[in-house]
């Protein structure tokens, strides 16, 4: 401002073409200095001003931020966990199953497993089953097992455990992950090894040169013998309060010649008969190999994958009802059992093709061959053909397809073919 | 037919020759060559199931189920870190 005042000045006395006196010149010339010297005061308080106004505008922003950073913080205070860890995890699933001679029938499940693991070498698991049975919902203690890392090598655990017999039991029987929509008979309820153990086991893994081994043993309360009922002579593990004191002893180990192979054997034997009955004598031994072999191939675009499992069972002879009470005796029979599967499958995992590359066919045959003489004498053979799609990596949708042939001795046989569906999701 | 005692006593030896290979696996170490996370994990889950993804669970997740699964797979210790390092670096 000052500046233009002083150029209109000049540019007045220029128009007025008149002589300028010194003493104007001089007057002027002052004036010009004050105006100028009153300028560089007023940038200097404008300067201030702004600087105050910057000033307090960051301070404003910074308050907002630690208000913010304060509510983050409380926030997260309230939501930080513990030093233990706890986790939910599981599966669930819905089917249906069509097969002759039974009612065709929707089925559904659910399975959640807990993992709460209080310190980096204690873990405490349990898994409930939640299942439908005719008109009832039931609920099962799959396993609630407290194991502790000994070591490297050793991992002690006690509780309710999956039996480590074999692998299908402990490893693959869980709907996401089992390929087929049910399991191998030798491995299902009225199977040949109990599903669970009660009782304590070892177990752990070691690295020998490039192979790998590992190993499971253990005792506990031994399987119940059926005695009462035509299903006399199949054990099953519903044995939760045992009536005996001598235990079941058990084990397996694990052999992996290359990290895609797996070969296993295990062994069990136990007394499974009732102190204080005619059966309390009865003993049981069972032993069976195992294998594995899982490999994802370039030259095949995919994963190809085998699984087996055999087991041999033999059980104390014994009469069974006696006096004909129950209605289905006397029966005394050699009670030797044995069933295993096979099954191959193949997913093009490294196709381009969204929908290619999800599906995967299955095919597995299994078998259960039950004593002759026994009240339920049926020897099942089935071949089962699948096909999954996998909507997720533990999501699956599987349609099965099922040639089971049931034969008893002197009779004609049967058959229980039919198709399976079943949808199932691992979390 | 094998009797009973014959498998107590075919039972015992299985033991035995369990505990002398836990021994042994004491002694043995980590032997293996070392092999990279990815190749560990991809061996290790792929022999029973799919692949999770790590980003379907935490770190804190991963640690507890990582223990979970060493247990239920006899996985070594090695094998173990090995797995959950991956997932959490992976996440």
């Amino acid at each position: 401002m000052a500046l233009v005042a002083v150029l209109s000045m000049a540019a007045y006395s220029q128009d007025t073409a008149a002589p300028v006196t010194r003493e104007e010149f001089e007057r002027q010339k002052k004036e010009l200095e004050s105006l100028k010297a009153k300028m560089a005061e007023l940038q200097d308080k404008k300067k201030e001003d702004d600087k105050k106004k910057d000033d307090q505008d960051l301070q404003s922003q910074i308050d907002e931020l630690e208000k913010r950073l304060k509510a983050v913080k409380d926030k997260t205070e309230e939501q930080k966990p513990g030093w233990t860890k706890f986790v939910i995890t599981g599966f669930g699933f819905a089917g249906f199953e069509a097969l002759h001679g039974t009612k065709s029938t929707f089925t559904a499940g659910f399975n959640p497993v807990f993992l709460w693991e209080p310190t980096d070498r204690l873990l405490f698991e349990a898994e409930l089953e939640v299942g439908l049975e005719n008109t009832d919902t039931t609920v099962a203690l799959e396993y609630a097992t407290i194991s502790y890392l000994l070591n490297d090598n050793v991992t002690i655990g006690v509780g309710r455990f999956l039996t480590p017999f074999g692998t299908f039991n402990e490893r693959l029987h869980q709907a996401w992950i089992n390929k087929l929509p049910d399991k191998p008979f030798a491995f299902d309820d009225g199977g040949i090894p109990p599903e669970g153990t009660i009782g304590i086991e070892i177990r752990g893994g070691f690295a020998l040169g490039e192979t790998k081994m590992n190993y499971s043993v253990y005792a506990g309360n031994s399987p119940r013998l059926e005695t009462d009922t035509t299903e006399a002579g199949i054990l099953f593990d519903d044995n939760l309060t045992d009536l005996k004191d001598r235990k079941t002893v058990g084990a397996r180990i694990g052999f992996l010649p290359l990290p895609a192979i797996e070969i296993g054997y295990s062994v069990l034997t136990g007394r499974v008969g009732d102190a204080g009955t005619s059966f309390s004598d009865v003993n049981t031994v069972m032993h069976g190999p195992d294998l594995a072999y899982v490999r994802e191939s370039e030259l095949l675009e995919g994963t190809i994958s085998v699984f087996g499992q055999w087991v041999w069972s033999s059980v104390t002879r014994a009469t069974y009802d006696p006096a004909g009470t129950f209605g289905f005796g006397p029966v005394n029979f050699p009670n030797h059992r044995s069933g295993g599967y096979i099954q191959v499958s193949y997913r093009p995992s490294k196709l381009e093709t969204p929908f290619l590359k999800n599906l995967e066919p299955v095919i597995r045959f299994d078998v259960l061959h039950r004593p002759n003489q026994a009240p339920d004498p049926v020897d099942d053979r089935r071949w089962t053909l699948g096909l999954d799609y996998w909507i997720t990596p533990s999501t699956v949708v599987k349609l099965a397809y099922e040639w089971d042939k049931k034969d008893v001795p002197g009779g004609s046989a049967t058959n229980a073919n039919g198709v399976v569906v079943q949808f199932a999701i691992g979390f | 037919m094998l009797k009973y005692q014959d498998f107590r006593l075919g039972a015992g030896c299985f033991l035995a020759a369990a505990i002398v290979a836990l021994a042994l696996g004491g002694c043995a170490g980590e032997g293996a060559p070392r092999k990279g996370a990815a190749q560990v994990w991809a061996e290790n889950c792929n022999r029973c199931h799919n692949y999770r993804p790590p980003g379907e669970f935490s770190d804190a997740q991963w640690e507890v189920i990582g223990h979970h699964m060493r247990v239920r797979a006899n996985l070594t210790a090695k094998e173990h870190q090995t797995i959950v390092e991956f997932l959490k670096a992976s996440n």
